[in-house]
């Protein structure tokens, strides 16, 4: 059984994954200097969307959403659910891998192919997504002492030339398109979906709330203090150019006994990606155990099949751009409004019965 | 079980399908410590040094440098020929210091060093500079500083001008921030060969990404950095005591404590005005005469180097407004507090005009070990 | 078992003698010896190979010589024996070394301990040093190591319970546990798994260890295999069970965690910050052994440009004539070490010496002379190797060098990145292994484990790691 300790790892270690390598890039470009207060709104708006989720999954605790869909739509239905839900996950895993492998591709690995490195993460992630619940949240639990190193990393910025400066003028841009461009930072938050999966596993449920909103401060402060170092670092036109803000930044810092030291921290950010990774092939995996009844690690070793051959598939970036912005709104929808729905089927069926 | 299939699948079918994509063996690279750019015939120059060392048995070594240059339209294209000189695959990682003729420097410096900024090969910890004088390649043909290869050499003269404030902290990556900055322009260090020596003979004021061929003279630079709040370790100034120029006639002082103030007056005529006020508390370090400095003469040697402190900020103002190029960075400040009048601005126009009122007032605190 | 007639005594002596010398096969060191007492014949039985004879002369010819009654088991009041019936329960006594006392017209049997007690004096573990501590260690005898801890933990719930194994070996694995701090679904399942033992002929303690162990096949051991008395009575009293086995001189600890491998009882012998110092020492050697010669490597292969720039000349300056790729120089330079050290065990100490001096200085020089393996390599790799050796137990020493190389060919493929994606697979092996049901890495208790008294009452650390 999970506890408190377990979950918020298993929590953080979900959300945090690539998207601190873009999220920077994407809000700046959007709303420049006041990307913050967008960030701070889709915490907000995460927090929210926690509280629904946390409250769909004490419906009922011994169930997980894969069991509990059946039971409020109907047999039909909520396995045409369960399999939205499980290609949903593989498509994000999928994208994920793209995304990964493409960053890898442009800043380290150059001439690796692409399948390689899929191939690579997808090994380590089958390795842990196969475990016990307890085993993966365990080593999660040990990665996050990645968080410190990267913290005490961008703490060295503040030495180098940086110009506080350019937080201001301070919230000058509408607020519309500052509350408009927070769906963007929101999808960069999500991760605690997972609890609609896990909750059979919590030890104590009653808590589980408490616990996703720390973790969900904990995410969302270190994405601000990332997001903030950006901004007072970079100028506001480079700030538009680079693609993965966090790199370029490390790129410029150079210590005496370690010249570049983007190229470690993007090497073994792999590992939070990775456990992101972890986190949909466990929930997919979930799924496919739940629809065809096998067990989950041979469910496990299936999903990686598929998004292994789905890999090797020439895409071509256009897709995967098109991808994104798809996944951008799917992930709103399966995190944000399905559950929504189905919380409000849940209380009519209390409020009939 | 599963745990040792994996193993097997890793140790043994990794190695032989890869054939490792992206080794890049240290002994095979072939690495650019100096890198400079010159105009030449309209074609870019380009000339890498490279250091070969040659192990001489038992932890001993002797080095040399090999030096080429090339010619074509963009840096790409040279360094497709340089490439061609060496024995590995050439890479910048390790480079130390990136030079501009100065031809070269007042070309838009922007759009010719994406190259290096687009890959992610380049170190950015580079420092760079102007030559003036020769053309910037010239100066690698010198060999070696002091004990020091010609690239190292010129990374540490650099990186001492930048501890003595004579010129702000820079290299390939603040420029690159400083590129993209609206409002704010930078000074570059400016190299000269003198016989066989190199020096930094003063600071190259950029405008709009290229040199503007004004600069700051040596004894200047430190209150330049002053007036930008961007000094080093150390901060000597030296004024004459008298209006005469004569032979030891100076006053010379440490800046112990600074306190800046930029304050940015909006004024009905479309201008905005500066007020620049610098507080500086001040150690003395030289004095004509070994005597007793009276609390009265202090007083009096305080006003000299004010007055003398004024006249010559005022001078480099002027000089920064001749160039076209606000290192005070009073755009961006005016950007940053009010963006509505920025709007209204074009600042490249408009920064020669407006009017900057530097006032600095200088306390002597101490007068070192002598009284 | 169905027990046929012939298998009990007779009263006839003879007859019994005849029986036993056959049912012993006629084996060349049984001897028979024949005294008189109260003028009826007895035989005393033994193997001559197994007794020791002065005890014969003086618990049991002497006794009996004195006639002070005409009981034999009277006569034998000073002395230890139990009664027998059967002639198989006969020969298992003679082979166990006891002898056999039968008297005319008695259908029954003395069997009397007259062990020959040649063993090995109770010496410091060559294996396990410590300069500050006990100096005592596990001999090759389960009853005086237990005896050893006996010492330690005065304390009548200090519990030892035994088990034989094998037809052939029939050999004693003691059980030892502390009634109050032990997990009782622990202590049941520890037995559970050596009662699957008795079947097979066990001689040594691997095969004791392979039983207990959860994942056998797990390249890291999960039972701790000691011969320090202080470490087994530390675990001891922290709920483990130290399990025995006759003539082996080491104790196996289990249920055991990660950390305790990298603990010496030295450590907790000492000043906190002493303690804590040497703990990070032996943290600091695992990693490096683990991840020091794949780092190189990748630092080598792909990613130089990390390296200060002097740094980077200097390696550059190492390598430069070395023909060999790095993997295989890394390789090569393992084999050179572990072929030395491997040479130096099996020799005697004094020659030992020498090859350990001729293979680092002569080998070592000569091979970086020659260029075939470059400075740095070789540097690497005996950092290597002597972080591997400051880790206090062999088993995990030796181990945590071999896990080196998956890492290495990692770092070669995909240079960091194949590390990180080793290391993370690692990580949860770790974490996915149990000892006996209690998770092998547990979430470091730090603060606690420097503090002296840690070893006490522990009760909440005797929990299923899959709760």
């Amino acid at each position: 059984m999970l506890t408190n300790k377990n979950l918020f790892f298993l929590i953080i270690q979900a959300q945090i994954g690539i998207g601190i390598l873009t999220l920077p890039y994407v809000l700046y470009n959007k709303v420049q200097q006041d990307a913050w207060i967008s960030l701070l709104i889709a915490g907000a708006l995460s927090q929210v969307v926690i509280v629904i989720l946390v409250s769909l999954s004490k419906v009922s605790l011994k169930e997980n959403l894969y069991e509990l869909s059946s039971k409020l739509l109907g047999r039909f239905l909520g396995n045409a659910l369960n399999i939205c839900y499980v290609l949903y996950f593989i498509t994000y895993s999928m994208l994920l891998l793209f995304l990964v492998s493409d960053v890898i591709i442009t800043w380290i690995l150059h001439r690796t192919p692409q399948w390689a490195i899929i191939l690579l993460i997808l090994l380590a992630a089958s390795y842990i997504a196969k475990e016990h619940l307890l085993t993966i949240s365990k080593s999660f639990l040990v990665f996050s002492l990645l968080f410190a190193f990267l913290i005490v990393t961008i703490f060295f910025v503040y030495v180098q030339d940086v110009h506080f400066g350019r937080l201001l003028p301070f919230a000058s841009k509408e607020p519309l398109q500052i509350v408009s461009s927070s769906p963007q930072a929101f999808v960069s938050l999500i991760g605690f979906e997972l609890i609609l999966f896990i909750m059979p596993f919590i030890k104590k449920p009653a808590e589980s709330l408490k616990v996703l909103s720390i973790a969900n401060g904990f995410t969302l402060s270190l994405y601000l203090f990332l997001l903030i170092t950006c901004i007072v670092y970079f100028s506001a036109d480079q700030f538009k150019l680079v693609n993965e803000p966090l790199l370029y930044m490390l790129r410029g810092l150079s210590f005496k006994y370690i010249e570049r030291i983007d190229i470690i921290f993007l090497s073994f950010w792999i590992i939070p990606i990775t456990t992101s990774l972890v986190t949909q092939l466990f929930t997919a995996s979930l799924g496919v155990q739940n629809l065809f009844s096998i067990g989950r690690s041979k469910s496990v070793y299936i999903i990686v099949g598929v998004l292994f051959i789905l890999g090797m598939l020439p895409i071509s970036n256009f897709i995967k751009e098109s991808l994104s912005s798809l996944m951008t709104y799917l992930n709103i929808i399966f995190i944000f409004f399905i559950p929504t729905l189905l919380l409000i089927i849940a209380k009519l069926k209390v409020y009939k019965g | 079980m599963i745990y040792l299939k994996r193993l097997l699948l890793l140790l043994i079918v990794f190695p032989l399908l890869s054939g490792c994509w992206d080794q890049n063996l240290i002994v095979d690279q072939e690495v650019m410590n100096g890198i400079s750019f010159d105009l030449k015939d309209d074609k870019v120059k380009s000339t890498i040094v490279v250091l070969n060392i040659i192990p001489k048995g038992s932890g001993v070594f002797d080095f040399n440098n090999q030096i080429t240059s090339a010619t074509g339209h963009s840096l790409e294209e040279t360094t497709e020929e340089l490439r061609m000189y060496y024995t590995g695959p050439l890479t910048a990682s390790k480079s130390r210091i990136v030079l501009f003729g100065e031809d070269f420097a007042k070309k838009d410096l922007e759009s010719y060093l994406d190259l290096i900024y687009r890959v992610p090969d380049p170190y950015l910890g580079s420092k760079v500079a102007i030559v003036e004088g020769v053309e910037a390649s010239k100066l690698f043909s010198l060999e070696e500083i002091g004990t020091d290869p010609i690239a190292f050499g010129l990374y540490e003269i650099i990186d001492a001008a930048e501890k003595n404030s004579t010129i702000p902290k820079g290299t390939l990556n603040t420029l690159f921030t400083f590129f993209n900055e609206k409002g704010k322009d930078f000074i570059l260090p400016i190299l000269k060969q003198k016989g066989e020596n190199i020096m930094v003979s003063g600071a190259g004021l950029i405008s709009e990404n290229a040199y503007s061929g004004e600069s700051i003279p040596l004894n200047d630079c430190p209150l330049l950095l002053l007036l930008m709040d961007d000094y080093g370790h150390l901060v000597n100034l030296n004024s004459y005591i008298d209006k005469k120029k004569k032979l030891n006639n100076q006053v010379s002082y440490k800046i112990t404590k600074v306190k800046r103030k930029m304050k940015v007056n909006e004024t009905p005529h479309k201008k905005p005005e500066v007020d620049l006020k610098l507080n500086l508390e001040v150690s003395l370090t030289q004095y004509p005469g070994t005597e007793k400095l009276t609390t009265k003469r202090i007083k009096e040697l305080e006003k000299v180097i004010t007055k003398d402190l004024n006249k010559r900020s005022k001078k480099i103002i002027t000089a920064t407004q001749k160039a076209n190029s606000d290192v005070l960075g009073i755009g961006r400040t005016i950007k940053e507090t009010d963006p509505s009048a920025w709007q209204s601005y074009d600042w490249r126009t408009t920064y020669p005009h407006i009017e900057i009122k530097t006032a600095v007032d200088v306390k002597i605190v101490n007068t070192g070990t002598i009284k | 078992m169905v027990r046929t007639k012939s298998e009990f005594l007779t009263t006839d002596l003879n007859q019994n003698i005849l029986k036993i010398t056959t049912g012993m096969n006629n084996t060349a060191d049984l001897k028979q010896r024949r005294i008189t007492f109260s003028n009826k014949s007895v035989i005393l039985l033994y193997l001559d190979t197994l007794i020791d004879k002065e005890s014969i002369e003086i618990h049991i010819i002497s006794p009996l010589n004195k006639q002070i009654s005409d009981s034999v088991e009277e006569s034998l009041s000073t002395t230890q024996f139990t009664m027998l019936t059967t002639l198989k329960d006969i020969s298992i006594a003679l082979a166990k070394g006891n002898t056999i006392l039968l008297e005319e017209n008695n259908d029954k049997a003395y069997s009397i301990m007259a062990l020959s007690r040649e063993k090995r004096a109770i010496n410091e573990s060559l294996n396990e040093k410590v300069t500050l501590g006990a100096h005592d260690g596990f001999v090759e005898n389960a009853s005086s190591n237990i005896s050893l801890l006996r010492k330690r933990l005065g304390t009548p719930e200090f519990t030892v319970e035994y088990l034989h194994a094998g037809s052939l070996t029939n050999v004693e694995i003691a059980v030892c546990f502390l009634d109050s701090t032990v997990d009782k679904d622990t202590l049941h399942m520890i037995k559970d798994r050596l009662e699957r033992l008795t079947d097979q002929e066990v001689i040594l303690s691997r095969q004791v260890q392979e039983a207990l162990e959860d994942r056998p096949f797990s390249p890291f051991p999960q039972t701790l295999r000691t011969e320090r008395p202080d470490r087994a009575a530390g675990h001891l009293l922290n709920g483990s069970v130290v399990v025995f086995l006759d003539h082996e001189p080491s104790a196996l600890i289990t249920p055991v965690s990660f950390q305790s491998f990298l603990r010496s009882p030295e450590d907790l012998n000492s000043r906190w910050f002493v303690n804590l110092f040497y703990y990070s020492l032996r943290m600091l050697a695992f990693i490096l052994s683990v991840t020091l010669p794949a780092f190189y490597i990748a630092v080598n292969a792909y990613h130089a440009a990390i390296l200060p720039v002097s740094t980077f000349y200097t390696l550059k300056l190492s390598v430069l004539n070395v023909p060999f790729h790095p993997l295989m120089e890394a390789a090569m330079m393992q084999v050179v070490l572990e072929l030395l050290k491997e040479a130096s065990v099996r020799l005697p100490s004094a020659v030992a010496q020498t090859i350990g001096t001729v293979g680092a200085i002569v080998i070592g020089s000569a091979i970086v002379q020659t260029n075939f393996i470059s400075n740095t390599m070789v540097v690497v790799i005996a950092i290597t190797a002597v972080s591997s050796f400051v880790i206090p137990i062999g088993e995990m020493s030796t181990t945590i060098r071999l896990m080196s190389f998956p890492l290495i060919f990692l770092a070669a493929t995909f240079g960091f990145i194949g590390i990180a994606v080793g290391l993370m697979i690692y990580q949860t092996h770790l974490v996915k292994l149990t000892s006996s049901g209690r998770a092998y890495l547990d979430s470091p208790k730090i603060l606690r484990s420097f503090k002296n008294n840690s070893t006490h009452k522990k009760k909440g650390l005797g929990k299923n790691a899959h709760e």
